[in-house]
């Protein structure tokens, strides 16, 4: 090839890139749009004319005092199941078929300086009705669910008096709740009592790590024994995980208190869908476990308690979860033909220190299936469906639907259902059907 | 030699033609990852290291159905926190985004934090957490300009955004920005299989705000809905302590 050949092939491709960085900037031609999917109208005509923008609200000073509350009126009908071998005729436990329920809750809270590092809180429950909760403890009319000062500084958090808190990943069952448990797991709610606690909390970076030191704490809330709790979490971008431990004194009689040693973690394993796990192992075991001759027995071992779950986003507010629970402390089958044979021979009225006191839902099975169906639309309505299968197959269904009335007021429909043959979980709880009314305000 | 002298005069000619046009060919006109960045920074920017109070406000039939009021402690577009004000029933309701793509939401009444995802509705309206908690949009996803486009009587840069992987909320969203100030004023979503799924429309509410503050979201499948965010005060402030958006802290305060 000549020289002035390659001049000229040089020269060619040069216009060439020229050519191409300035067709770079040569405005496109507008393409003809198809007809607009939205009308066409203005978008923000749904506004008004005039600029109706509320005046926001002063910034709160330390000096004012936060309310919130709700008062409810509710009445339940019960569908009391005469065949319940716990409660067989309603002999035992004597429940209403019918009561009218007048419950409200307050809670003020205040920051005490500029900066908000500091704040109290107070945070109460009132009823014109008591109930025996599973544990077999009269709830008093009135009691003072939390009233703390905490305090938070840069990566510090400290927290005095008696306070709810919440440990785990799960959704349904916590096993590793141990803290605070819920005094009815049954109430779907799962609003429970604080307890009093001295809580410290230091983050820093993904890590975190809590120590809690709080008395009073007993599975059945009688107890004022020192416990002792600590957990240590780390939160990654998609997922996050934690240990616990939590200890303490023995009780009263010498027993030693039922160690637990715990992780859960949760993760997005995909667009929506959240996958979590949670195990608890516990030193010790104080539950009565029945023979054939109906004699109870206490197997002091040690036990697991596992969940394994996974939530998935339908869009909007529409979810579906589903949850497996292991429990290990719960009866065998034929432990739980035993413990149903002995509830056979109980005596009337004899709650107080009988058997049926043993009954505890999601503790007479040791596996469970949890499936949830959440939805809300029109901007009024929810809906929160539920299904709990045990292994012996009987199952408890709960629909729950909520109409907001206005911004304040709304109305609650719960449906409970539980279902299934006389020697399994369900089939013999004291109520076989339940309809709650509620009618709610907001302030 | 003749033919030598030709060619370093070509060559010097077409080393200056280029020396003189590739400058104006970028300042002539931005390019598309230049006009994204600069709307975005047009919201972005302007929450940044502040304190927002917001109403969305949720339009039927042109009908107001529902008010929810909103506190916003925004630090950048990874990491932001919406505590719900109003109405009192979802009062203390917060979500947090505690990171890229980690989105958590606490509710006070059962106190307790779950995971919940970016494609989750922003309290059942249209937009979804993404929407209103990540504004900059050219992390995820490449922009192309194709063309430009009047709106109304509006100059606008019309530019394709299409996700750089599927684990993005949207395929593909088109997005119009003024031309002479870069404001954002439109964007349309796509899904993966190419349907268009909604509209968000942006204006400033007065001449003096720099940025969008009011937007309203228009659903294909809900034609009767409309959804609308509008910013009532902006407080600018020097930041957040980190703690602040992290989910250990949703139980604490």
């Amino acid at each position: 090839m000549s020289r002035q050949v390659k001049t000229s092939t040089h020269i060619v491709m040069t216009m060439g890139v020229l050519t191409a960085l300035l067709a770079a900037n040569v405005r496109a031609e507008p393409v003809p749009d198809a007809p607009d999917p939205f009308g066409g109208d203005d978008p923000f005509s749904v506004l008004g004319t005039k600029d109706n923008k509320p005046t926001p609200d002063e910034p709160q000073r330390a000096a004012r005092i936060k309310m919130e509350g709700s008062v409810f009126l509710k009445s339940v009908y019960n569908d009391l199941n005469q065949d319940s071998r716990i409660n067989p005729g309603n002999r035992v436990m004597q429940l209403d078929r019918q009561r009218q329920i007048f419950e409200t809750r307050l809670t003020l809270s205040q920051h005490l300086d500029e900066a908000q590092k500091w704040r109290w809180l107070f945070k109460g429950f009132a009823s014109n009705a008591s109930y025996i909760d599973q544990y077999g403890m009269s709830n008093q009319g009135g009691r003072v669910d939390e009233l703390f000062v905490d305090w938070k500084g840069e990566g510090w958090f400290a927290n005095l008096g008696k306070r709810r808190i919440v440990w785990g990943h799960a959704q349904g069952f916590n096993p590793v709740n141990v803290v605070v448990p819920p005094r009815d797991p049954t109430n779907p709610s799962r609003e429970t009592e604080g307890q009093p606690m001295l809580w410290v909390n230091r983050t820093r970076g993904a890590q975190a790590l809590d120590v809690i030191a709080t008395r009073n704490y007993d599975r059945n809330y009688a107890s004022d024994q020192n416990r002792m709790g600590i957990k240590l979490s780390h939160a990654a971008a998609k997922s996050d995980y934690a240990l616990y431990y939590f200890d303490g004194a023995r009780y009263r009689d010498g027993r030693a208190y039922e160690r637990m040693l715990g992780g859960s973690f949760s993760a997005d394993v995909y667009p929506g869908v959240t996958v979590y796990m949670e195990a608890a192992h516990f030193a010790d075991n104080y539950r009565n476990y029945y023979d054939t001759s109906g004699a109870s027995t206490v197997k002091n071992n040690v036990y697991w308690q596992t969940v394994a779950g996974s939530t998935l986003n339908l869009g909007g507010k529409r979810s579906i979860g589903v949850e497996y629970y292991r429990n290990d402390q719960g009866y065998s089958k034929a432990e739980r033909l035993n413990y149903f044979q002995a509830a056979d021979l109980q005596p009337p009225g004899s709650l107080a220190t009988g058997i049926a006191r043993d009954y505890k839902v999601t503790w007479m099975n040791r596996d469970y299936l949890l499936m949830r169906y959440q939805d809300e639309w029109r901007e009024r309505y929810t809906l929160d469906v539920s299904a709990l299968v045990a292994r012996d197959r009987s199952h408890l269904l709960r629909a729950q639907g909520n109409y907001a009335i206005t911004d304040y007021f709304e109305l609650r429909i719960v449906l409970l259902r539980n279902q299934g043959t006389r020697d399994t979980e369900f089939g013999n709880n004291t109520v076989s059907n339940a309809l709650e009314l509620w009618l709610g305000a907001n302030f | 030699m003749k033919t030598i002298r030709l060619e370093k005069f070509g060559a010097m000619l077409l080393a200056g033609a280029l020396l003189i046009l590739a400058p104006l060919s970028s300042y002539a006109e931005p390019n598309a990852l230049q006009i994204l960045d600069r709307a975005d920074d047009k919201w972005d920017l302007n929450l940044k290291n502040s304190t927002t109070e917001l109403e969305l406000l949720v339009y039927r039939e042109n009908e107001l159905r529902k008010t929810y009021r909103m506190n916003l402690k925004y630090q950048d577009t990874d990491h932001v926190l919406a505590e719900t004000t109003y109405p009192p029933r979802n009062e203390g309701e917060k979500m947090l985004q505690a990171g890229r793509r980690n989105y958590w939401l606490f509710l006070p009444n059962i106190n307790r934090a779950v995971r919940i995802s970016e494609s989750n509705s922003l309290s059942n309206s249209d937009f979804s957490n993404t929407d209103l908690l990540s504004p900059r949009l050219s992390i995820e996803y490449v922009p192309t300009l194709i063309g430009t486009e009047k709106l109304g009587d509006v100059e606008t840069y019309k530019l394709e955004l299409l996700a750089k992987d599927e684990s993005t909320p949207y395929a593909k969203i088109i997005y119009w920005v003024r031309k002479s100030d870069f404001f954002p004023l439109r964007r349309d979503y796509y899904t993966f299989s190419q349907q268009l799924l909604k509209r968000l429309d942006m204006k400033a509410s007065s001449p003096k705000v720099s940025g969008p503050d009011t937007f309203v979201m228009s659903s294909v499948l809900e034609r009767d809905k409309k959804t609308v965010i509008r910013y009532l005060k902006q407080t600018p402030g020097p930041g957040f302590p980190p703690e602040t958006f992290r989910e250990s802290s949703l139980m604490k305060r």
